[in-house]
């Protein structure tokens, strides 16, 4: 094959790739649509989109549930999903290994801590979430600087990583576990409320903290996505090629870790979309970072925002939690996908 | 020459029981005589409860011996009168405690010893571990006669499996409206305290006629619509309490309608804007704090002031009237709920209780049927608001 056709071939490829993301994104605004449109109180399509279009402040029933509850809401599973997607994405590329996610290396547990141990024993049900909040960021950040200082002291290495994260995992679960059962009842319900994640308490001030975050950290991930390709050569490989493999994995982790702890802090713990949405993406775009980054965002959110959509709608006004429904939802189609791609994806 | 004498001794007791006229003190006589009989007549075919338990049984006719059945279906037959109970929860702690029989009370559970200002004495005994997981070495070293536990928990595989057949374990709610009222008579029979359990009832029945006698009339459609939760919505997400659970129940006796009825089974999480859509008359929530604890005054406060705040609640009914409630569990429910009963309807109707003290109904519970000291009766929060400064 000529330079010629191979420079070709690798333009079309890249710009299907660019038209998928564009119709994911496309796909992603549809259902923003539709998701404004749903919810117990009875509120007309066009009359959301007038409510929307007037703007906030209006004093009605229907503006303060579309400005106040289902805006709020729609951008932080969008915000949500597309964090901890890239997330996902972000450490499975640098410890090149597909089993990596916020879940598996500990992060969501410590969070869970975190805020298990202000239910139970600090702020109580009805303190409001500050403490419960704080202290999920503040342990998420400890999991990771954890996982990090039991690395570096073997080697920065795929394999310690993964091992310490796995460790730091079980010992924040067992901490929990042993919270739960300290615990009084309603105490132990506010966990379990917790650990299933919810969108329900979302405001403009959460979604403004997400959104800086996913803002900020986004750029620098796709700065870095040509390294992360590197990486997949393995770690020999990339140091001969000048990359500086031992920043971009202490800097990617960091920076996954930061996301997570942004995003569960606020919503609970929704583990499945950091495992899931980063295959789904590879499975449909290939394994190139600079495309699979803004791809696993598109579909993190879609996932989320699908599931929260359908988990207050399918048996409302019961509300599903939506760390269940992304399961539901995810699960079936990563299995198709998974199912029906002939050769190893990863 | 022993076997001829246990024969002898039985035959004598089996034929006094059958022919001695019964001067029992309750209706209870004739299933004593009939049950003494039986036993006799087992024991004589080489069966039976043995003598000891018979000889116990004979000696206290017609008192005893009395079957009673749990809550679970469980039939037990109870030959004397229990002197070494071991209770696993609280509800029953505290119903033991009304109708008098906590001295016969010889280890508790962990939420019972932790509970000092509710259990002042039987928080002191020793524990037998959580209401969940029963600590078995602890339950045989006490030696008991009887345990008493929830009707689901712990487990039979947790619990009776692992204790000889002689211990028996009765299982009862007492949180349960609908199976309270017996369940308090058949602990007044194990505990032989019929007296107190006549006279704890009587406040029971009365106390209850009080708010029916009220409410009954009230046609469905001119009932207030009660929007009940476990708050905090902020922290935790709504959480509507409807048909299955006690906070409905409590509502449903105090003649309020359920707006979550025939929407959510049991609790479910619901969404803010469905409360608006709803616009309930009044918000009933219910904390597991305060109650029997002290220094938790600020959060059941706070649970207030969340729903106050939350965007949109100022156009509700509730909110604009300020008819937000707050009972906790320690009120609520078990044997102090006909207070909480009385204050709900009042909340709901106050000018069918004007002339109601609610203050003293409760008063008047915590010092007759509770261990309670003065703290709790001075400055417990068991509801909210309760006329007291923040």
């Amino acid at each position: 094959m000529s330079d010629t056709a191979i420079r070709t071939g690798y333009a079309k490829r890249t710009h299907i790739r660019i038209l998928i993301i564009g119709g994911l994104l496309a796909l992603l605004v549809l259902l923003t649509g539709i998701a404004a449109t749903l919810g117990s109180y009875p509120i007309g399509v066009i009359e959301v989109y007038e409510t929307i279009f007037a703007g906030p402040g209006g004093n009605s029933d229907i503006s303060t549930i579309v400005w106040d509850y289902r805006l709020p809401r729609i951008l932080m599973g969008i915000l949500a999903g597309a964090a901890l997607g890239l997330a996902g994405a972000m450490m499975q590329g640098i410890l090149r290994n597909p089993l990596a996610s916020p879940f598996t290396l500990g992060i969501a547990s410590a969070a869970s801590f975190g805020a298990s141990l202000a239910i139970v024993l600090g702020a109580g049900v009805a303190a409001g979430g500050s403490l419960i909040i704080g202290n999920a960021f503040l342990f998420t950040l400890i999991a990771a600087g954890a996982v990090y200082g039991l690395a570096r002291f073997r080697g920065i290495t795929p394999e310690t990583m993964i091992m310490a994260g796995i460790a730091i995992m079980y010992l924040f679960s067992a901490l929990t576990s042993f919270l739960q059962y300290i615990g009084d009842t309603e105490d132990v319900h506010a966990v379990v409320f917790w650990m299933f994640g919810s969108l329900g308490r979302s405001t403009w001030e959460t979604v403004g903290v997400v959104a800086i975050l996913v803002g900020a950290l986004f750029p620098l991930f796709l700065l870095s996505a040509r390294s992360i390709n590197t990486l997949a050569a393995g770690d020999e490989a990339a140091k001969s090629l000048g990359v500086p493999v031992e920043h971009i994995r202490i800097g990617g982790m960091a920076g996954a870790s930061l996301l997570t702890a942004g995003v569960i802090c606020f919503t609970g713990t929704i583990g499945f979309i950091g495992l899931v949405a980063p295959h789904i993406t590879r499975m449909i775009l290939g394994g190139d970072n600079r495309f699979l980054l803004p791809g696993t965002a598109v579909v993190g959110a879609l996932v989320l925002l699908g599931a929260d959509s359908i988990g207050r709608t399918i048996m409302a006004p019961q509300i599903l939690p939506v760390g269940i429904m992304t399961a539901f939802l995810g699960v079936p189609f990563f299995i198709f996908l998974f199912l029906s791609r002939r050769r190893n994806y990863w | 020459m022993k076997r001829v004498c246990s024969i002898l001794i039985a035959l004598i007791l089996a034929t006094g029981i059958i022919i001695c006229p019964v001067h029992g003190s309750d209706d209870y006589s004739e299933d004593a005589r009939q049950i003494l009989a039986t036993g006799i007549l087992d024991h004589l075919q080489g069966g039976g409860p043995g003598l000891v338990m018979l000889q116990n049984a004979a000696a206290l006719y017609p008192e005893y011996p009395r079957r009673i059945t749990d809550t679970a279906g469980t039939e037990f037959t109870f030959y004397r009168p229990v002197e070494r109970v071991v209770v696993m929860h609280a509800n029953a702690a505290e119903s033991i405690i009304a109708i008098g029989g906590d001295d016969r009370i010889v280890g508790v559970g962990s939420t019972i010893n932790t509970n000092t200002l509710q259990f002042p004495e039987l928080s002191q005994l020793p524990s037998v571990g959580k209401w969940t997981e029963p600590d078995i070495e602890a339950i045989l070293a006490l030696n008991p006669d009887l345990i008493m536990t929830y009707v689901t928990w712990p487990e039979p595989e947790k619990l009776e499996r692992h204790l000889p057949s002689r211990i028996p374990v009765v299982r009862m709610e007492y949180y349960k409206a609908e199976v309270f009222h017996e369940e308090i008579v058949k602990t007044g029979r194990i505990f032989n305290e019929q007296e107190n359990t006549n006279e704890y009832l009587q406040w029971y029945d009365a106390t209850l006629a009080l708010v029916e006698d009220r409410i009954g009339s009230i046609p469905y459609n001119e009932r207030v619509r009660v929007y009940a939760e476990s708050g905090s919505g902020q922290s935790f997400g709504r959480r509507a309490y409807s048909e299955g659970t006690g906070l409905h129940d409590l509502l449903v006796a105090a003649g309020g309608v359920n707006i979550a009825s025939g929407h959510v089974t049991g609790y479910a999480d619901v969404e803010n804007e469905w409360i608006i859509h709803q616009n309930p008359d009044v918000i009933l929530i219910w904390s597991g704090k305060a109650g029997y604890k002290m220094g938790e005054r600020d959060e059941v406060i706070q649970l207030y002031e969340e729903i106050m705040g939350t965007p949109g609640f100022e156009r509700i009914e509730a909110v604009k009237n300020d008819r937000i409630y707050i009972v906790t569990s320690g009120f609520a429910f078990g044997t102090g709920s006909p207070a909480a009963l009385v204050q709900v309807a009042k909340w709901l109707y106050p000018d069918l209780f004007e002339y109601i003290n609610t203050t003293e109904i409760h008063a008047e519970y915590l010092k007759r049927f509770t261990r309670t000291g003065a703290e709790i009766h001075e400055q417990g929060t068991f509801y909210y608001p309760d006329g007291r400064e923040l």
